[in-house]
């Protein structure tokens, strides 16, 4: 081969110093030039080590190259443009994958220029990049999530702060409102921002706005949860009844007081209803009690069984024994015929009543009384039985007065036997 | 003279024994380069393939300026391999060099001592 000219030798090697690889080839791809770092880079794209056409040598790793050209029907222009193509590895240790940026363009109806350019490093930086950009989306895909959740807790907690069935307020060292939740300005039917910066004994009633100062300094003193039910007014004028608690705490290090209220109103009416209610029950009692002990009569009730289950003072009288004593002891042991006093029980049980049934009532000490037993069973609104109430009349001095009677009217009917007797006799008058 | 084959054992201490005038008459191109990889030696053979005169390659870099075509894993770092762990190299490897712009098929013999001054590209073209 001739030797080239400088001017050629100075072009070869400005061609072969290139940082990039040139290639001359026809439509189908066959090599007519190509400089240094076009084969460098083709290279380990030849199976065989032939590099006679270009399509060929990327059949491989590019094979739309050659289609594209193929489809490429203007006269000239670009027919792709930096195409990436992946190379793997082909040595052993020593060869690195690669990345090669491919462009082709058309110059005319019969030739191709392609450049060639290796982009591994660029391409790893991309790579990189991407990944990066990849993660980066994940993070804040994650982030996102992550305030989402937040949110939702926010919005869980504003509901069960807000909508939470107890009034909830925080108040400074000066009793003043700093916040309060929904369901407090609720209850004192008043809206949010009236309450922030009012002081929170304005909605206390007068009336407990001391012991309400005394629950004030005993926090304030001890710092221990302080407990009260009091009464709180709202906007209207009308008082509600609160279960009010008062609990020191930190709010971002400033000292606060968290306060709890619980509308009691109901559960006070009720209370309320209820003390009339047992007062007019107790009232009935001693009506009734009244009653009972105002009878002259000793009175008792007994159970089914004969047991004692109420007695009057006339009985404790008649008997020496203690209302305790009585209840609860069976009815004929203060009797001195405790058959005959059965008797009596079962006789008012199986006909309902017993009349003037005479016994003879005994105490303690000895002493003795004649009484004259009535009893009536009685019953409960469903009429169930429940026992026999009786009452027990002192006839001692009745019987005294017959006996006397009686023996008058023997004295008497002698008397009248012996007139009669003179009278038939003619014995002169005693 | 007996003609001196590409794949001659020793080529080494052959090649490195040769004058210029014997380098010259070589049928492979011969590039001689130190241990900085200045290129030294340049035979007419490797001249007229590349198409480049002796003077615009000799005290030149091969690897950055010469040959940036080698410059990579299959030769310029097999050299520095080489080199650093003080071990002979003679490979023989399948390249593809260009023919004056022409992506040409070729053999090249690597070659390296650490008790040689010189190393060797040596280029079988296939033309």
């Amino acid at each position: 081969m001739a030797p080239l000219t400088e001017e050629h030798q100075d072009l070869l090697q400005l061609l072969n110093a290139a940082p990039v690889g040139l290639i001359s080839t026809n439509l189908e791809g066959d090599i007519a030039l190509a400089n240094a770092v076009a084969a460098k880079l083709l290279m380990p794209l030849s199976q065989d080590g032939e590099m006679t056409n270009l399509f060929a040598v990327l059949e491989r790793v590019a094979p739309d190259v050659r289609l594209q050209v193929a489809r490429f029907s203007p006269s000239h222009g670009s027919i792709c443009n930096s195409m990436q193509i992946q190379v793997a590895a082909s040595d052993g240790e020593r060869a690195h994958p690669t990345t090669l940026s491919l462009t082709v363009t058309k110059i005319d109806e019969g030739n191709l220029i392609a450049s060639l350019s290796d982009v591994t490093a660029k391409y790893a930086v991309q790579h990189t990049l991407h990944l990066q950009q990849i993660e980066l989306e994940m993070q804040n895909d994650k982030l996102i999530r992550s305030e989402q959740a937040l949110e939702a807790a926010r919005a869980r907690y504003f509901d069960l702060y807000d909508l939470a069935p107890v009034g909830y307020f925080t108040v400074n060292e000066s009793w003043e409102i700093m916040e309060a939740n929904l369901t407090a300005a609720t209850l004192l039917d008043v809206g949010r921002g009236t309450l922030v910066k009012a002081p929170f004994s304005r909605y206390i009633l007068k009336q407990d706005a001391g012991s309400f100062h005394l629950l004030c300094q005993r926090l304030m003193a001890t710092g221990v949860t302080q407990v009260s039910e009091c009464r709180m007014v709202k906007s209207d004028g009308t008082q509600i009844w609160v279960d009010l608690t008062a609990t020191a705490a930190l709010d971002s290090s400033i000292p606060v007081q968290r306060i709890t209220i619980s509308d009691i109103t109901a559960r006070k009416q009720i209370e309320d209803e209820r003390k009339k209610i047992d007062q007019r029950l107790r009232d009935q009692q001693f009506y009734t009690r009244s009653l009972i002990e105002a009878n002259i009569d000793a009175i008792m009730t007994t159970d089914p069984a004969g047991i004692i289950t109420d007695v009057n003072r006339q009985m404790e009288s008649l008997t020496d024994c203690t209302r305790d004593e009585l209840i609860g002891a069976p009815f004929e042991t203060y009797f001195t015929d405790p058959q005959r006093a059965q008797a009596a029980i079962s006789l008012a049980l199986s006909n309902n009543k017993v009349i003037n049934y005479e016994l003879t009532a005994r105490t303690r000490g000895g002493p003795e009384t004649v009484v004259s037993f009535n009893a009536v069973t009685f019953y409960d609104r469903d009429r169930n039985l429940q026992g026999v109430f009786a009452s027990a009349r002192d006839v001692t001095e009745s019987k005294r007065l017959d006996q006397v009677l009686n023996e008058k009217n023997v004295e008497l009917e002698g008397a009248r036997l012996l007139a009669d007797i003179k009278a038939q006799c003619n014995w002169p008058a005693i | 003279m007996t003609i001196l084959q590409f794949t001659y054992p020793n080529m080494g201490q052959v090649v490195d024994q040769l004058d210029e005038h014997d380098l010259d008459s070589l049928d492979f191109g011969v590039i001689g380069f130190d241990h900085e990889s200045i290129v030294r030696r340049y035979n007419a053979f490797e001249s007229n393939a590349s198409g480049l005169s002796p003077e615009r390659v000799l005290g030149k870099h091969l690897f950055s300026s010469v040959a940036q075509c080698m410059n990579n894993y299959m030769v310029a770092q097999r050299f520095e391999d080489a080199l650093g762990e003080h071990v002979p190299l003679d490979e023989t490897i399948d390249y593809v060099l260009t023919l004056r712009m022409r992506p040409t098929k070729v053999k090249l013999r690597l070659i390296s001592a650490p008790d040689m001054a010189m190393r060797y590209v040596l280029a079988q073209w296939n033309l």
